[in-house]
């Protein structure tokens, strides 16, 4: 009976050991997964930050060509419209005119006053 | 969950989950960088950690299919030792008897039908509540006593069996 109950606990006993063994951790476990946590998440906030200020380039880089391309069509239909208007009135602006005559062009944007003078 | 609550709460955790990553995956580097990889994963989503009502067992999960996916993309590697930075209180005398042991009752759970070999890693070395077994294997708790008691009485009847033998060959 005796001699059962000590293979009894000597097969615990075993089997405990096995148990303690197979439990084992590294010491560092914890602090080494928050660290890889950290590293993680400050590339992530990295990568967006890069992200956001790449973007942002982008967004001023295509307002400023758009800008410019609109500037430019701008000044290209104001030059029409002088070009017009001037067509306009170089039939009124006559030489042999003998009165003085205002010849006045307006549009939205564009007042044309010209003059004629009768020549002494 | 604030950074303190998810360091008390789940990065403590680890401690539990790695034997068992080791166990899956058969190598102490591979089952550090599951453990950290199935931590990030869960600080990702620590909003949603709030609303679980078992976190160890949710963690526990995690990490068994983080192992789980690891093993599908890569081939298991051959059990390597535990480094010397790892706790260690050895008990017996003898360090190469000690060694053998375990490696005779690792076979012998090694060698236990899978749901047993299981249920007794995750209750004697995990730690782990029935309910917290019955949670990870989506089974029923009285299940989870019959697997582990079918798995206990296997393992000491194999362990008398070698003692028995050696005795034998002492006499």
């Amino acid at each position: 009976m005796l001699m059962k109950q000590s293979e009894e606990d000597k097969m615990n006993k075993v089997y405990d050991e096995y148990v303690s063994h197979m439990k084992q951790y590294p010491d560092d476990i914890e602090d080494r997964a928050w660290s890889y946590i950290q590293k993680k998440q400050r590339r992530k906030v990295t990568a967006i930050f890069s992200i956001s200020i790449a973007a942002s380039l982008l967004i001023a880089v295509s307002i400023f060509s758009v800008s410019r391309q609109n500037e430019r069509k701008n000044m290209e239909m104001q030059f029409a419209i002088i070009e017009k208007a001037l067509s306009h009135t170089s039939s009124e602006l006559s030489n042999e005119s003998n009165h003085r005559v205002e010849v006045i062009y307006e549009d939205e944007i564009i007042t044309i006053v010209a003059e004629n003078v009768k020549a002494e | 969950m604030t950074e303190r609550e998810f360091k008390d709460k789940v990065l403590t955790l680890s401690k539990v989950v790695f034997p068992m990553a080791r166990r899956m995956l058969k190598d102490n580097d591979m089952a550090r960088d599951a453990v950290q990889h199935s931590m990030m994963k869960l600080w990702e989503n620590r909003k949603e950690l709030d609303k679980c009502t078992n976190i160890k067992a949710f963690t526990y999960t995690v990490v068994r299919n983080v192992c789980i996916d690891e093993l599908k993309r890569k081939k298991p590697v051959i059990f390597d030792e535990i480094p010397q930075s790892i706790k260690d209180k050895p008990v017996l005398n003898d360090h190469h008897e000690r060694k053998e042991v375990i490696e005779i009752i690792q076979d012998i759970i090694e060698e236990l039908p899978k749901n047993q070999r299981e249920v007794i890693q995750m209750r004697d070395i995990d730690g782990l509540e029935f309910e917290e077994i019955a949670g990870v294997l989506e089974t029923d708790i009285a299940y989870i006593r019959v697997l582990l008691s079918r798995a206990r009485k296997t393992v000491k009847e194999k362990i008398e069996k070698i003692y028995a033998y050696e005795a034998i060959g002492r006499r």
